[in-house]
């Protein structure tokens, strides 16, 4: 067979899926293309590129005719207005205080550093006890807030937190507990610089979603979250060292007594034999255990303490001693975020203004929370059905 | 060589820690910083403000005769003379923070600042802002109170200059407080025509001094309120008040 002609190649033009093909072999033509017109010379498309916009709509002019002489100089109005932001009040200061955008259902907003105190019980109205953990916010303070392209670029950056438009959040570094300059590094304490707060004894990072970018030397409050949101709580578990199988893993072990002979607290077989044998990878052995982060998720906050800036969250187990630093921040959980569809939490924190005219409340107490104010619970005389013991 | 000035030395006499000594400091030139340079660096970062034969003296204010000299401290036995002249310091900040913080299109004039009365609870500000109506929401007092924040880490001096009634008019001629306020501050001066102005970096304004060696004092620094005043003599103006604490006295905040 001869080879293939280096034909011309030349410009097929049409109106299907193999537009702009170019073909140097013309004896090949794809049976779907009957109806392309081949055409020399440069490449033309009615499509318009990618990058382009339309500049005026197309029926402009239609729509100016419509208008009244007084509709067309209200809506001049309107625009010299919106330019120089008559209709937004916006701060005095050159640095102003950021915008406050809206919560939607995909916002993640900061969170907020408290330190474990305690635990403590709580009684329902229907005179239930729970225990409730303490949780105080101490002298919390934004450092920085890192936009999502710049964020994009750090170590820190995961790369499933991007989707086709790009990054999706941002991070915010909050410090908590200010401290004395004099016990940091020259470098540990320019890391505080732009916020303009003394350097702090504990700093933590959270993941946010731009609405939410909160401006670095803000506080945080115990009040950013609400009486009756839900929270998930992340600390720093005990650390118990190195430990045996029988502690870090539950394991039975063997009988104390009854003639045993030196096997009381070992882990026993290590595996099967044949095609199972040999020991398996995250085979349960004897090992450090605790200091792991842990997240414990969907918390009710039953109470809070504005005047020392305490969380009385649901339940005894958060992670960690007494003293620990924990990360609290909204819940991802589904069912629990629908609350915060209807009564959306502050964004991006608590201000005190947000209160309006009257003071915050040193104690807000959940509804369902028993006040030791009101009285007793009493319960409804039930008419007696027992029978009476014969005698 | 008659260009050459001659450069006379005064006999500085410096009483108290870490030894008492006798320096030949340079005429007009030499400051109390300088003899604290020359002692060690714990006068240089402590030292406030300086005792010139018994008189507040700045220290970057150079010697004009022979002299006794002595620096003090926030952590003296008396630190009343070191608090007022922290206090009046926090004052000029506050004035150089209202005139950079807001916006170009607002022309912010300022006033002046009572006489630093540390009982009062906050340092001040008069100022006549062109804003009657507003109310700084909490985050605007927090920007505001970090521009003075910041001030710590760049370590600004205070440097004095007296000069002449005709220059210092011409220095504020854009504030028609100052120009009212010039002849009868120069009137007190001993040669009743210097007026005593004060420059920290950019910022400039007159007061009677002393004002403390550099901002790195500073540990905290807040602006607190803005409320409104009816001064007799100037009209209605804004109060600007505020709170700062040295880093000499760490305080608690858990």
């Amino acid at each position: 067979m001869a080879a293939p002609m280096k034909s011309v190649a030349c410009l097929i033009r049409g109106t299907c899926f193999l537009q702009n093909a170019i073909l140097h072999d013309t004896r090949f033509m794809p049976r779907a293309c009957t109806h392309l017109q081949i055409t020399r010379g440069r490449r033309r498309t009615c499509r318009p590129p990618s990058w382009f916009v339309r500049t005026r709509t197309k029926s402009h002019h239609l729509n100016q005719q419509e208008l009244t002489a007084e509709n067309k100089g209200f809506l001049t109005e309107y625009v010299e207005d919106f330019y120089t932001k008559k209709f937004e009040e916006t701060s005095p200061l050159k640095d102003g205080p950021w915008e406050r955008h809206e919560w939607h259902s995909h916002t993640f907003r900061t969170g907020v550093l408290a330190v474990k105190i305690g635990v403590i019980p709580q009684w329902d109205n229907q005179g239930r006890k729970f225990h409730t953990t303490l949780l105080q916010v101490l002298d919390n303070h934004v450092i920085r807030y890192v936009p999502p392209p710049v964020f994009e670029q750090s170590p820190a950056f995961k790369s499933h937190w991007r989707n086709r438009n790009g990054p999706k959040y941002g991070s915010v570094v909050v410090g908590a507990l200010s401290c004395d300059p004099q016990l940091f590094t020259k470098e540990y304490n320019n890391l505080f610089t732009e916020a303009g707060v003394p350097p702090k004894r504990k700093l933590t990072r959270f993941i946010v979603t731009p609405n939410a970018a909160v401006q670095p030397g803000t506080p945080l409050f115990a009040t950013h979250f609400k009486v009756g949101d839900y929270v998930d709580v992340q600390a720093k578990t005990i650390g118990h060292g190195f430990q045996g199988v029988v502690k870090r893993w539950g394991f039975k072990g063997g009988p104390a007594s009854h003639g045993t002979t030196k096997w009381h607290r070992r882990p026993g077989s290590m595996g099967g034999g044949r095609e199972k044998s040999g020991v398996w990878k995250g085979k349960k052995m004897p090992g450090h255990m605790g200091m792991d982060w842990r997240t414990l998720r969907g918390l009710k906050i039953w109470r809070i303490n504005t005047k020392y800036n305490v969380l009385y969250v649901h339940g005894p187990c958060i992670p960690g001693p007494n003293h620990c630093y924990v990360r609290i921040m909204d819940t991802t959980l589904f069912y629990r975020k629908q609350a915060m569809e209807d009564q959306p939490p502050y964004m991006p924190t608590f201000f005190p203004e947000d209160t309006g005219d009257s003071d915050l409340p040193e104690e807000i107490v959940d509804e369902k929370l028993f006040s030791f104010k009101e009285p007793s619970i009493r319960y409804e005389e039930e008419a007696s059905t027992t029978k009476k013991a014969k005698r | 060589m008659a260009l050459i000035t001659r450069i006379e030395k005064v006999q500085v006499v410096h009483h108290g820690p870490p030894e008492d000594c006798t320096l030949l400091m340079n005429k007009d030139l030499s400051t109390p910083f300088s003899v604290a340079m020359h002692i060690g660096e714990l006068l240089m970062t402590r030292s406030v403000v300086a005792l010139v034969n018994g008189e507040p003296w700045d220290m970057h204010k150079p010697f004009t005769e022979d002299c006794e000299l002595q620096f003090l401290h926030f952590k003296d036995d008396q630190p009343d003379i070191p608090n007022q002249v922290f206090w009046r310091s926090c004052s000029f900040i506050l004035g150089s923070i209202l005139e950079r913080a807001f916006k170009e299109e607002i022309h912010v004039e300022l006033c002046s600042f009572p006489r630093p009365n540390v009982r009062s609870g906050s340092f001040v500000y008069d100022a006549d802002l062109k804003l009657p109506d507003w109310k700084p929401t909490s985050a605007e007092l927090n920007c505001l109170s970090r521009i003075g924040a910041k001030l710590q880490h760049d370590d600004i001096r205070f440097e004095r200059l007296d000069v002449d009634i005709s220059v210092a008019l011409k220095m504020f001629q854009d504030n028609r407080f100052k120009i009212l306020q010039i002849p009868s501050i120069a009137a007190q001066s001993p040669s009743g025509n210097s007026v005593p102005v004060y420059r920290m970096g950019d910022h400039v304004d007159i007061t009677r001094g002393p004002l403390m060696s550099s901002t790195q004092h500073i540990a905290r620094y807040s602006v607190t309120t803005v409320s409104d005043i009816d001064s007799p003599d100037f009209g209605r103006l804004k109060r600007i008040q505020g709170l700062a604490i040295p880093k000499q006295l760490p305080v608690s905040d858990a």
